[in-house]
């Protein structure tokens, strides 16, 4: 006789598989109407910092950093020659953020904060109230302007949402005087420059800081043998940052801006343990001519900087994958946008570490940027040169949003169908000791169009103004400057350069 | 004893915002760059506090000649002389880098400021001990140093004020 009940081992088998109903995602419902009834399509754009297009294996970089990403772009547009804004954190973020260039929302000294009038113009103002706009950093600078543009971010997470260790005493109690009480903090306690302004208290501090950095390293030494990922006031992972994501894609409300800036790979270079010695390949890039703003680094160290740079990235990439596997899973992409980027890039070489330098190379400030569009299914990769200022107006543009005059980007195409000027000039500002206010005098900016980059440096002290010009597609490691041998291509380029100084600035 | 603390202190928070002024001047306003001195110096009084706090802690712990009696006196040479040695203290890398990263160079080194600093402290202390003179020059130093101080402490209020004001509004 056939009976409907469950036997004893049935139940028993039942309850051994319960665990795996436990990783079925949840039904996310992601579609968001407005009042007309017209779908409007979610956006997060995650940042990585420091994140260099020359060292990934997606732009043609021959160690393979980024095969998840790879992977990933299947199903995106990828914009092969994309550029920052600045080559550090304030301006390459503040041109992303305000589709503006430096010489405009003035974001371009070191612990800078931009022109007051981009604090009523910006992305996070451009999507509100229409969006529910939420955003996170773990890189203090870009919480400056996170600050600035406060009243427009619905949701803003501190600095210590995403991190396992925090010192950063402004991000908690002194948060309402945030960009004031960071600067002054630093000067107090842990200045870099010059001795801290405090004697007794900064000593205190830092064995304080020193022994739970050493509990939180310690806890974490098998998974991290260099130690934890950090800004040297915060530890983090970026498993932490990317568990987060997770649950901020299922719980804020539709449809939602996110914006997310995770520092990874920034230095320090602190992978997880199974990227360290990923590429003890003994591959070495083509040597270049020193820099004349070059810093003098030790030759012989720059290949094992640059091997934990390149390990770092493949743990971010690694973290990505994760990500987008679960974004994948929960259908997000069917009608919303992803978007990779970061705010410039690194470099390792012509004497030159990292990322604090006059210069301009190719290396600092071609960046990623791919887009994940609603229901993308194959992968279109654009050619010509874009920049970071175009993000803003092009996702305005794909939301049927209208585009502001202040916005200096331009709208590119996201699809193979897409219209945009293929002969476009783009900008690129470096200029930490330039005042403020102040007409760019002493800074570096660069022009790319077509295939050419000229860069111009200027009033530096001890220096004469020069310029540089390489065809960057043929040429794409700046070997050969052409500014002498190429006059008439030179001269076109240096005269749309100086009209667009005289122009723009201030 | 606090008005002693006060002189040095404030001093070097003073120098130290001073050398970090030109590039807060690049980008920053004014009236932050008022906030940022603000902070400094309310720091300073608080660090001024806990010194004198860690002084009288010391007084009363040991036998009332070896410190009380002389407090003032001895307290402002300890003051004095630790200020001006602990600051190469702060540029230790730079040291390090001059001495090419040679560990056992930077350990000598060290060693010698170590046993400077002491030498030189005893030296005052019994100076002050012995030598009533050195107490009475040190007693019209501290009378000239004090209305400086005051001074400071007036800062100091202005600045706690500015800093309520930031936070509140």
């Amino acid at each position: 006789m056939e009976t409907n009940m469950i036997s004893r081992r049935d139940f028993l088998k039942l309850l051994g598989i319960l665990p795996l109903s436990m990783l079925r995602v949840p039904d996310i419902d992601f579609e968001a109407t407005n009042t007309l009834g017209e779908e409007i399509p979610s956006i997060l754009i995650i940042v990585f910092d420091s994140l260099s297009a020359t060292n990934m294996s997606l732009y043609g970089y021959p160690r393979q950093t980024t095969p998840q990403i790879e992977e990933a772009a299947r199903k995106s547009t990828v914009y092969r020659r994309h550029y920052a804004g600045g080559n550090f954190t304030v301006p390459g973020t503040a041109s992303l953020l305000t589709g503006a260039y430096p010489w405009s929302h003035r974001g371009f000294n070191l612990n800078g904060v931009i022109s007051r009038a981009f604090e009523e113009q910006n992305i996070f103002q451009s999507f509100n109230p229409q969006y529910h706009t939420f955003a996170y950093s773990h890189n203090t600078l870009v919480n400056f302007q996170f600050h600035q543009f406060r009243k427009f971010i619905d949701q803003f997470f501190k600095r210590s949402e995403l991190s396992l260790l925090s010192n950063h005493y402004a991000d908690g109690f002194l948060n309402d005087d945030f960009i004031v009480a960071s600067i002054a903090e630093e000067l107090i306690l842990w200045n870099q420059n010059a001795p801290p302004s405090s004697s007794a208290i900064s000593r205190l501090d830092r064995s304080k800081r020193h022994y739970s950095e050493m509990l939180v390293n310690r806890k974490y030494s098998d998974q991290f043998p260099r130690g934890i990922p950090n800004s040297t006031i915060l530890y983090f992972t970026i498993e932490q940052a990317i568990d987060w994501i997770q649950d901020q894609i299922i719980d804020q409300p539709k449809p939602f801006l996110g914006y997310v800036h995770l520092l990874p790979p920034h230095y320090p270079y602190n992978p997880r343990e199974e990227f360290i010695g990923l590429f003890d390949d003994g591959w070495s890039p083509n040597e270049k001519p020193e820099s004349v703003f070059s810093e003098s680094r030790q030759a012989s160290q720059t290949p094992g900087l640059r091997r934990q740079y390149d390990e770092f990235v493949a743990y971010v990439d690694a973290e990505f994958g994760r990500l987008f596997g679960f974004i994948e899973s929960t259908g997000y992409l069917d009608n919303n946008y992803l978007i990779l980027t970061s705010d410039h890039g690194e470099m390792f070489e012509r004497g030159i570490w990292f990322h604090n330098t006059p210069t301009l190379y190719e290396p600092i400030v071609r960046i990623p940027l791919l887009i994940w569009n609603p229901n993308q299914n194959q992968r279109h990769d654009v050619n010509y040169p874009t920049s970071c200022v175009d993000l803003l107006p092009t996702l305005l543009n794909a939301t049927g949003q209208k585009i502001p005059e202040w916005c200096e980007g331009e709208v590119i195409s996201t699809s193979e169908y897409g219209q945009t000027d293929t002969d476009r000039s783009i900008f690129v500002v470096e200029a930490k000791e330039n005042p403020m206010y102040a007409p760019l005098r002493n800074a570096t900016a660069a022009l790319i169009k077509g295939d050419f980059k000229l860069t111009y440096y200027f009033g530096y002290d001890g220096k004469q103004d020069f310029f540089e010009l390489f065809n960057v597609m043929e040429d794409p490691e700046e070997l050969v400057d052409l500014y002498s041998t190429h006059p008439s291509h030179a001269r076109q380029l240096k005269d749309e350069l100086m009209d667009r100084l005289a122009t723009s600035d201030i | 004893m606090l008005m002693v603390c006060v002189l040095p202190i404030h001093i070097r928070s003073i120098l130290i915002f001073l050398y970090s002024l030109p590039a807060f001047l690049l980008s920053t306003s004014i009236w932050d760059i008022l906030g940022i001195f603000s902070y400094v110096q309310v720091f300073s009084l608080i660090e001024c506090v806990l010194i004198m706090a860690a002084f009288i802690f010391i007084s009363v712990s040991l036998p009332r000649h070896i410190f009380r009696d002389k407090f003032l006196v001895q307290g402002t040479v300890i003051i004095f002389i630790t200020s001006l040695w602990i600051i190469p203290l702060h540029y230790q890398t730079e040291i390090l880098s001059s001495l090419k990263w040679n560990m056992r160079a930077y350990q000598f080194t060290a060693a010698i400021w170590v046993i400077g600093y002491l030498a030189v402290l005893v030296f005052f202390l019994a100076l002050i001990r012995y030598k009533q003179k050195s107490e009475k020059i040190i007693e019209k130093l501290i009378e000239r140093v004090l209305p400086l101080s005051f001074l400071y402490i007036l800062v100091d209020a202005v600045c706690f004020l500015l800093l309520a004001y930031r936070l509140i509004a």
